[in-house]
């Protein structure tokens, strides 16, 4: 359902001031993911993971290469419905501190396009199974991370998309948030949906994939489940496998 | 772009920042009690002061040449029984024996000293200028004085026989103030209400503007936004028309501010006068009504320039400091509405800032042209369309959208920390190109007016050294930026055939503009006018030589190179141009100017050498000169074949001789080369 084939993302990057070095954050990947299926993006800080979800969600332009997303059996064209079939969440997309919940939930929905009947009652859904209740109406900024983060993945689902693309979302959270995130995701898979994710955490990725792509200097080292990785790196530990691609002490 | 989803963008970006104190208070606060207070306070002052003053009784002393004290009896005034002191406020001392001392302690406030100077009794007023009693005092004292000197001639007149009134005021004379009270009540405020509506607006729409760009990215909502199915212009134009609506509240309350201040001083006035009903405050209707419609289109401008300048900011600090320079610029322009004599005629009303202090000035007293303001509204709205294209193009970049390179304006960087070479940045032409307009208008304007030639000479090196210096500030390649290389024939002869076909397409395009705006042709050639030197060499010198030199450094050199790096070259010529005409602030010379600078850019551009231009723009300027020296010789060689009047055929030809100049130019030009051209793909 979601296939980009020979992505590449240049960057010209002023270097230390006006000294330009162009380089490639994302060098030809290429990559599947099927619905019901949770697939783990795993690289070093630099490896251009961040870089390759934003293109995927389409936030970003792919200096070449191409991304379909098809939804039953129908090949979105505009980056408008491709936004609409995808859930993105990352460290970066934060909320506005001075919107209320239902607020941003009610204007993310119109975005959507959905209309106000429809809001309405995706957000009572919502609301019950993310148990936002208690906080729905407050400011966000006046919420805890664990309250937070839950109004981040209402945001992310409210137009219940077909696929998920989550960059490093585990990250910085304690044992229970990231608990209610992996929950969510494993929720969502059992639901049929698409879950495309990167993360640092090898135990986390291990219990949650069905593949995993290990990526490094902004191209795919190996690819697999992780019995196919294991048995590619010779190794039972997938920490192992992933240190002897990328060079020790780089991690 | 999606009108359903700029609701729900701006909603959300209305609320965002409504809800920010700091936004609300600048807004509100600001307006509608600071300068309403500040207003009356120094109005209460004032008055406080003015009483005080006339109240307060000052102690003189009178001595001789020795600084011995004169009893009031042996003073000449006992001559004429003249004890009128108490009139003026003055009390005089008799027992303070060191006058000088006394004055430097205050215990004197002024002292007459009385000499014999060529035979006449000469009275030497000694007094502090440093000090404001003394001051006053001494005022008193000469008031005193002179009527004592009014006094001794009467009486010598009179003793002679003769009418003194007749004799001294042989005629009559009197000020009649033909300003009406409407005018006179506007005048007070006029000339500061401008400037503290600008800085107002200013203020109100730096926190939206600072909140919606840098804000957003500081707080990491910037990329949830473009999560959504909304594309970076929705954005854009959504941010700016909330940014725009908290400007033009903030205008509306300034209005009403102002008006509120208005209704006090009023009543302050006709209490002040006894004229009650001299003032009608609806006359004030239309001035306010065409008033605030500029002031509208004012607080759209700003509010986009603003953003236009926080877009690059990643973080509030760095914001605030990038809106420093602007917020002085903005200021220091706002403050010609102090200057006196600075009039707004076409050509001020075209410089941003300046032109809207002028003319809520000139509103308050009730002088407006029709066609001026018209000029204003029509300027601002430009500015402002310039400032949110900008801002979408910036709104655009990934660069800036994601932080992942900084494209910003270097001069505010510290110079230890730039590497050196390359070319000049966007931020900071843009940058350079505001100073050099701002200096070129108020420091060049007044060297103008003071030096003359030497000020015109003075003005072209402003041109020349301010890009100058900023490449040296941020350590630029000199050889790059200011395409300092040697040329090749074909770019030099193509140039020159070009140039002339430009200044045949020019002189009709100014022909033609000249017929829309009639009254700023006379102004165009009164300029050129001035413009004349000693002699023939003279102004050659500073009229062709100089600016070929100088313009040509900064339009085909900094500009023309930085925009080059940024955009495609088509773009960047065209943008080049225009400016290029908007620095020649006149609407008739705007698009002959840009004409003659979209060609000599061009040639620049594909001879990457400043040569070539630099001879065209000499042959340029250098033609006007001869033709206003030696009009008749000149013309009568140019034109001898076409006869007196000109037909339509005429002109017709004339257009052709042009066009078939600038071809064979090009084509000279472009010998050897295949590439599709900039240049023809415009036409």
């Amino acid at each position: 359902m979601l296939e980009a084939n020979n992505l590449v993302k240049t960057f010209v990057r002023n270097e230390k001031h006006n000294v330009k070095t162009s380089f490639n954050a994302v060098d030809d990947i290429s990559l599947k993911v099927k619905l019901g299926e949770i697939v783990g993006i795993i690289g070093p800080n630099g490896a251009g993971k961040t870089t390759l979800l934003r293109m995927l969600g389409s936030l970003m332009k792919p200096t070449s290469g191409s991304i379909d997303i098809t939804i039953d059996d129908k090949k979105l064209k505009n980056e408008t419905d491709i936004k609409k079939a995808i859930g993105y969440l990352s460290g970066n997309t934060r909320l506005y501190g001075r919107l209320s919940t239902r607020e941003l939930l009610t204007m993310a929905g119109n975005l959507y396009g959905m209309d106000e009947i429809e809001i309405n009652r995706r957000i009572a859904m919502i609301s019950k199974l993310l148990k936002l209740d208690s906080f729905i109406d407050n400011r966000i900024e006046k919420l805890s991370t664990g309250q937070t983060q839950r109004a981040s993945i209402s945001r992310c689902i409210i137009h219940n998309p077909k696929l998920y693309i989550f960059d490093e979302p585990t990250l910085g959270l304690d044992i229970i948030s990231s608990n209610s995130i992996v929950e969510f995701m494993l929720r969502e898979k059992s639901e049929g949906k698409a879950v495309l994710y990167s993360t640092h955490y090898m135990e986390e990725a291990e219990k949650l994939c069905d593949r995993i792509i290990m990526i490094n200097k902004g191209k795919i080292a190996a690819e697999g489940t992780v019995g196919e990785l294991k048995e590619f790196g010779k190794s039972n530990d997938l920490r192992e496998v992933f240190s002897n691609l990328v060079g020790r002490g780089e991690d | 772009m999606n009108m359903k989803n700029i609701k729900s963008l701006y909603k959300k970006e209305l609320l965002d920042v409504i809800r920010d104190k700091k936004t609300v208070i600048m807004m509100v606060v600001v307006p509608i009690i600071l300068y309403p207070l500040l207003i009356v306070i120094s109005l209460q002052m004032m008055a406080a002061i003015t009483t005080n003053m006339s109240k307060h009784v000052y102690r003189i002393g009178i001595y001789d040449e020795n600084d011995r004290i004169i009893n009031y009896w042996n003073t000449p005034f006992m001559d004429y029984d003249y004890f009128s002191f108490e009139d003026y406020s003055l009390l005089v001392l008799e027992d303070i024996r060191n006058p000088k001392e006394a004055l430097a302690n205050e215990d004197l406030d002024a002292y007459i000293k009385i000499v014999n100077k060529d035979g006449k009794e000469h009275f030497e007023i000694h007094y502090l200028s440093s000090v404001t009693n003394s001051n006053y005092a001494a005022g008193k004292v000469f008031e005193w004085l002179s009527e004592y000197s009014d006094i001794i001639t009467d009486k010598k007149l009179d003793d002679l026989g003769l009418d003194s009134d007749e004799i001294l005021n042989p005629i009559g004379i009197s000020y009649e103030d033909a300003s009406t009270n409407e005018e006179t009540a506007g005048s007070l405020l006029s000339s500061i209400l401008p400037f503290m509506l600008i800085v107002s607006l200013l203020m109100g729409t730096m926190y939206p503007a600072i909140d919606t760009t840098a804000g957003e990215r500081e707080r990491g909502t910037l990329e949830t936004l473009l999560t959504l199915p909304v594309t970076n212009s929705e954005i854009i134009v959504s941010k700016f028309l909330v940014v725009a609506t908290i400007g033009i509240i903030s205008a509306l309350l300034n209005i009403i501010s102002i008006s509120g201040v208005g209704v006090y001083m009023y009543n302050m006035t006709s209490t002040y006068t006894n004229t009650s009903g001299g003032i009608s405050l609806g006359m004030f209707a239309p001035a306010i009504l065409v008033g605030v419609l500029c002031v509208f289109a004012f607080a759209v401008f700003i509010s986009a320039i603003t953003m236009c300048v926080t877009a690059f900011a990643k973080t509030y600090k760095e914001a605030n400091n990038y809106i420093t320079p602007l917020s002085l610029v903005v200021m220091f322009a706002s403050f010609i509405g102090f200057i006196p004599n600075v009039k707004l005629n076409e050509k001020v009303a075209l410089v941003p800032v300046a032109n809207i202090s002028l003319l809520i000035r000139d509103m308050l007293s009730f002088k407006y042209d029709a066609k001026v303001v018209f000029l204003v509204l029509l300027s601002n709205v430009f500015y402002g369309l310039a400032a949110i294209w900008v801002l979408g193009r910036i709104y655009n970049s990934e660069a800036i959208l994601f932080g992942e390179s900084a494209a910003g304006v270097q001069i505010f960087e510290r110079r230890k920390n730039i590497k050196a070479g390359g070319v000049p940045e966007l931020g900071d032409t843009v940058l350079v190109l505001f100073i050099t307009m701002f200096a070129m208008i108020y420091i060049g304007g007044a060297i103008q007016l003071k030096l003359g030639y030497f000020g015109v000479l003075g003005t072209q090196l402003l041109i020349l050294l301010i890009p100058l210096a900023a490449a040296l500030y941020t350590k630029k390649d000199l050889k790059k930026t200011f395409r300092i290389k040697g040329t090749s024939l074909r770019y030099i002869l193509g140039g020159i055939l070009m140039i002339f076909g430009a200044i045949i397409v020019g002189m009709i395009i100014t022909n033609v503009v000249s017929a829309i705006f009639p009254s700023s042709a006379s102004e165009a050639t009164e300029l050129q006018n001035s413009l004349i030197g000693d002699d023939i060499i003279s102004t050659l010198f500073v009229v062709a030589i100089v600016p070929a030199v100088c313009e040509e450094m900064m339009f085909r050199g900094y500009v023309l190179t930085a925009f080059e790096k940024k955009f495609k070259p088509k773009t960047a010529i065209l943008i080049s141009a225009c400016l290029f005409g908007i620095y020649h602030t006149s609407i008739v010379r705007f698009f002959a100017t840009a004409f003659l600078g979209y060609v000599i850019c061009y040639v620049a551009h594909k001879s990457k050498s400043l040569l070539p231009g630099m001879i065209m723009h000499f042959i340029n300027n250098a033609i006007s000169v001869i033709s206003l020296y030696y009009p008749d010789k000149f013309w009568g060689l140019f034109l001898s074949f076409l006869g007196k009047s000109f037909s339509l055929v005429d002109i017709v030809i004339f257009i052709l001789m042009g066009v078939f100049l600038l071809y064979a130019g090009y084509l000279i030009v472009n010998i050897g080369s295949q590439q599709k051209s900039a240049f023809l793909n415009k036409k």
